[in-house]
C-alpha cells in the first residue's frame, strides 16, 4: 500500500468520513511537481534559504512554491528552481489515449537515447575509468529489472498462440504473438 | 535521490477522535492536505532516517518531540495543525490532534502532556 493509501484510509477512519481519503488522493494528485521538486532539493540537502539564495529570490517565495498546487506554479519558477539546483528539467508529453503499444514504443525510445548518452559517455571516459565500470555495471542493472518485470507481465498474459520473438528495437512493439503492429496498436 | 530507507510507522490510538471528526467536517480540504502532508514526511523520514536531514516549509517542531504539520495547496485555507509526537527511536509518529491557530497553545498544551507521559 502506498503511502498516499495509508494516509487517505487513516484520514478517512479519523474523521470518520470515507470521503476524507478521497480528499487526500486529491491533494496528491495536485501536488505532484510540487512534491517532486521538494523531494529534489531534499536530496541535495539544501534548505529554502539556500535554494532561495541560490535563485536569487526571498526564502519566502521558495516557501510559497513549496506550499501551491501544480497548476498555481509559474514556469519560469520552476525553471529557476531547477536550475538552481543544478538539476536538469525535461519534459514528457504523454497521451492516455494512445494505444498502450504505442505508449510502451515511445518509452523504449526515450529509453534508448538516455542508454545512448551513457554509452556515449563511457566511450569518451575510456576503459579504466571508475565512472565507465559504474556504466557498465547499471546496464546489467537495467536489463535484470527490466528482465524480471518483462517475465511477470508476460506470465500474466493469455495463453494461446505461439509466441514469436523478433530481434531489432523497431519491431519490438509488434512482435507479440504474431500480431501485427498496425493491429497491436490499435487495441 | 537514493537515500537508505528506513520504516517510520503511524501510530493512532493517542488521536483525538471527537477533534478529527469536528475538523474533518468543518474544514474538509484543509483536514485532507494535513494528512497528505504526513505522508510526506513520514517518506522523508525514512529517506533521511530522522528530523535532521530535511527542512520543508509545513512541518516544525513545537518543542518535546511534537511536530505540527501544517496544510498546503489549498486556497483561502483556514491555518490547520496537525500534531504529531515522534519516537525517533522506535521510528514511531504518534497522531495526536488537528487543530486551528484559534486552539494553538491549548493544543501544544496538551500535546506536551502527552509527550511526557510516552517518555515516561
Amino acid at each position: 500500500m502506498s503511502t498516499t493509501e495509508t494516509m487517505a484510509n487513516l484520514a478517512a477512519e479519523l474523521a470518520e468520513d470515507t470521503g476524507a481519503a478521497q480528499r487526500v488522493h486529491e491533494h496528491s494528485a495536485d501536488t505532484v511537481l510540487v512534491r517532486t521538486l521538494v523531494d529534489w532539493r531534499t536530496a541535495k540537502k539544501l534548505s529554502q534559504r539556500q535554494l532561495a539564495a541560490k535563485m536569487g529570490v526571498s526564502p519566502s517565495k521558495v516557501c510559497r512554491m513549496e506550499a501551491a498546487r501544480d497548476a498555481d506554479l509559474n514556469w519560469g519558477d520552476i525553471v529557476k528552481y531547477c536550475n538552481a539546483m543544478g538539476v536538469s528539467l525535461s519534459m514528457l508529453f504523454d497521451d492516455p489515449k494512445l494505444p498502450a503499444a504505442e505508449r510502451i514504443k515511445h518509452h523504449v525510445m526515450a529509453t534508448y537515447t538516455l542508454l545512448q548518452e551513457l554509452q556515449a559517455l563511457a566511450q569518451e571516459l575510456g576503459d579504466g575509468d571508475d565512472i565507465t565500470s559504474k556504466i557498465k555495471q547499471f546496464y546489467g542493472d537495467v536489463l535484470f529489472n527490466f528482465t524480471i518485470r518483462f517475465a511477470d507481465c508476460y506470465s500474466k498474459l493469455p495463453k494461446s498462440g505461439p509466441t514469436r520473438v523478433s530481434t531489432g528495437l523497431a519491431e519490438t512493439a509488434g512482435a507479440t504473438d504474431g500480431i501485427g503492429r498496425e493491429e497491436l496498436a490499435a487495441r | 535521490m537514493a537515500e537508505s530507507e528506513t520504516k517510520w510507522s503511524v501510530d493512532h490510538s493517542l488521536a483525538e477522535r471527537g477533534r478529527f471528526k469536528d475538523y474533518g467536517k468543518k474544514h474538509p480540504r484543509e483536514y485532507a492536505a494535513c494528512f497528505d502532508n504526513l505522508g510526506q514526511v513520514v517518506e522523508l523520514l525514512g529517506r533521511f532516517g530522522g528530523v535532521k536531514g530535511f527542512q520543508i516549509g509545513c512541518f516544525r517542531s513545537e518543542g518535546q518531540g511534537v511536530y505540527r504539520i501544517g496544510q498546503t495547496a489549498v486556497k483561502h485555507a483556514k491555518e490547520t495543525r496537525l500534531y504529531v509526537f515522534l519516537n525517533e527511536e522506535e521510528r514511531l509518529i504518534h497522531v495526536l490532534t488537528i487543530g486551528g491557530k484559534d486552539s494553538q497553545s491549548e493544543d501544544i498544551r496538551r500535546c506536551h502532556a502527552v509527550a511526557r507521559d510516552l517518555k515516561g
